[in-house]
């Protein structure tokens, strides 16, 4: 329950502009609509009680200035449209006229009337007589009721083209947003292709779009550069590579080397196989990156797995590994069979490279899964660097380029990669839906 | 035996160069392409390591050309570009094979023996050292006109050592070629050794002399 009314404040919250412009102005329109309909009818009310009141005020003066002239109150009766009664009283009581309200219930009508009274006393001829006008102000009232109604459907009206006007200015005056917001969303540094800022004659948004072009130029230009710089070393350095590794080779030849002369050389010689190896996988990953992997095939991963194996039989051997294979289900993969290679190769390399001696590994396939368990050390660190370049919880043992690149290669084909790390054993799996 | 070295990385070409001299091939180099152009004419060549990237011109042009004049020698690419899409380009216009830089000298020597051999005697491919004596195409080894068994990466180990006879063979060119793939593994070292002492054993033990000699340090040299 709380939880619905999370998700429904959330919602409200991650709306979209218009309608949460729609939503406050609507809100704020019928707040104001009525406190003003109330305000008007309290208002008119008012003005037609005080207006009642006055005509009651006016009658008596007429009636007083009549009386002194002389004229019989008696004749008053049938003067006076409104509901006159005179009757004969003692003494003055009122000697100054007051106003009552009278509610009238009119069975026969179902309707409910508000009146105003005027009564005072007069003396004529000696006698006294109290006088009540009686007016009602229903009719007036049902003026202000009508008034209202108008006020009120006009304003309804207003508030429903107000609302239409909102979505329609919406929609047209922010397309250019909702267009940019789209050229984000699909923006791509690796595209190469900057954000064209849509056309708007709105200042902001002329400015908004043009910062957003000029910022995605920037970042295309910054990833080529990069992108450039990578390929470029990665080529370039081969060839000097080349020359090193010769001339170490060609000094290797001299037969009056010292044991010392010979570690130097074999040390260089292995350094240079290891920036021609991290090369490699630069290389790789870049490609990757740029997405140059486009001849997928279909691929039966049991059979890809038993053939690749057979390359690593030497390694498992001389660590004197035990190899568990479980084949339950076939498993097709559509994707470049070098990639594949290069997936399985890498998780091998480091199920070897990280095992104890007389450790295990066991491979399971299933249908759409592959998973991967070795025995290793405990990892010291979290577990989610291990898919980020250069990460190595050993630096003699590996580059730690690997598991980084089966990590691309399998964003590369979206399928899912999960590592953990459980009572001593290491589990990689991935997912191929 | 003339090996043409079309390569543009002065350095380089002359290390390559050197190290076929002394394995007593005539070397020629040109730095770029009008140069191969005009040895080529000049000069009858069995091999052709040709680097792709010239300053003026490409690799697969001169191989074409090289086609076109229907020169019979063995081309062996020898290139920075790992790009599926070059090799087979490479290979397409008529390379006989394909090396990625940086190799190992003792690598382009195999190949550039294996391709000779392939070349120049069809049919009967064989490669012989003392008493040793490799069957390439029915994959057999004979000593002392007995066959010996031994196991693949024993007889690839073989080859390679009969074919860089004479020179200090790095663990990692072992690894490189016999292992192909694996050579950032490190375990190697310990694999090569149980295989060149399993394939030392079974030399000897067929009565052949012990041509293997470890290098400290280094690696193997095979030979007297």
């Amino acid at each position: 329950m709380a939880s619905d009314i999370n998700s429904v404040f959330n919602y409200l919250i991650n709306m979209k502009l218009v309608y949460k412009n729609i939503i406050i102005n609507t809100v704020v329109s019928v707040l104001i609509l009525f406190a003003g309909e109330f305000s008007l009818y309290f208002f008119l009310k008012n003005k037609i009680e005080k207006e009642t009141v006055e005509h009651l005020y006016l009658e008596r003066y007429i009636m007083m200035k009549q009386l002194k002239k002389g004229v019989n109150i008696e004749s008053f009766r049938h003067n006076i449209g409104d509901v006159l009664e005179i009757e004969t009283i003692s003494s003055v009581f009122y000697s100054k006229p007051i106003i009552q309200e009278i509610e009238v219930d009119e069975e026969w009508e179902e309707e409910h009337f508000t009146s105003k009274k005027i009564i005072f006393d007069v003396i004529q001829n000696g006698r006294t007589y109290r006088v009540s006008i009686l007016k009602t102000i229903d009719e007036d009232e049902g003026l202000a009721g009508s008034m209202e109604a108008i006020i009120f459907i006009s304003t309804f009206c207003m508030l429903i083209i107000l609302v239409a006007i909102n979505v329609l200015v919406y929609y047209k005056l922010f397309s250019p947003v909702y267009q940019l917001i789209n050229d984000i969303k699909n923006f791509s540094v690796q595209n190469l292709k900057k954000i064209v800022p849509p056309k708007t004659t709105t200042q902001e948004f002329v400015i908004l779009s043009q910062e957003v072009s000029k910022m995605s130029e920037k970042m295309i230009k910054d990833y080529s550069s990069v992108k450039e710089f990578i390929e470029n070393m990665t080529h370039e350095i081969q060839t000097p590579l080349a020359v090193i590794n010769t001339k170490v080779e060609r000094c290797m030849q001299d037969e009056n080397l010292t044991n010392d002369q010979a570690i130097l050389l074999s040390d260089t010689s292995k350094a240079v196989n290891k920036l021609f190896n991290i090369n490699k996988g630069l290389t790789l990953l870049s490609k990757l990156d740029n997405k140059q992997y486009n001849s997928p095939e279909e691929i039966q991963i049991n059979k890809l797995i038993q053939q690749r194996i057979h390359y690593f039989l030497d390694f498992i051997e001389n660590k004197k590994i035990t190899l568990n294979e479980n084949y339950f289900e076939e498993c097709y993969v559509t994707m470049d069979i070098s990639l594949a290679e290069i997936l399985v190769d890498n998780l091998f390399k480091n199920a070897i490279q990280h095992n104890f001696e007389a450790g295990k590994i066991e491979v399971t396939v299933k249908k759409n899964e592959f998973v991967i368990r070795n025995t290793g050390e405990i990892p010291i660190e979290s577990t989610d660097k291990f898919f980020n370049r250069f990460y190595s919880q050993n630096a003699y043992k590996s580059l730690g380029l690997g598991l980084a690149i089966v990590k691309k290669i399998t964003d590369y084909y979206n399928f899912t990669l999960n590592y953990n790390f459980e009572l001593g054993v290491h589990s990689v799996t991935i997912n191929f839906k | 035996m003339n090996i043409l070295v079309v390569e543009d990385e002065i350095d380089l070409s002359k290390e390559v160069a050197d190290y076929l001299s002394d394995l007593n091939y005539n070397c020629y180099i040109a730095n770029n392409y009008q140069e191969a152009l005009n040895m080529l004419d000049e000069v009858d060549f069995s091999l052709l390591l040709i680097d792709l990237k010239l300053p003026d011109g490409n690799g697969i042009d001169l191989i074409k050309y090289i086609k076109k004049k229907k020169i019979s020698a063995g081309i062996i690419i020898l290139s920075a570009n790992n790009e599926l899409d070059t090799r087979i380009e490479a290979l397409d216009a008529g390379a006989d094979d394909f090396l990625i830089k940086p190799f190992h000298l003792s690598e382009l020597n195999a190949r550039a023996k294996a391709l000779i051999r392939r070349n120049f005697h069809k049919g009967n491919n064989i490669v012989e050292y003392g008493e040793i004596k490799i069957d390439i195409p029915k994959l057999e080894v004979i000593v002392n006109e007995k066959q010996l068994l031994l196991t693949g990466k024993e007889y690839e180990l073989l080859l390679y050592f009969i074919a860089n006879a004479g020179k200090v063979i790095t663990k990692e060119a072992i690894s490189y070629s016999v292992w192909s793939h694996h050579s950032d593994m490190d375990v190697s070292n310990e694999i090569i050794y149980t295989h060149v002492k399993n394939l030392r054993k079974k030399l000897m033990g067929a009565g052949s002399t012990d041509y293997v000699k470890s290098v400290y340090g280094i690696g193997y040299k095979f030979g007297i």
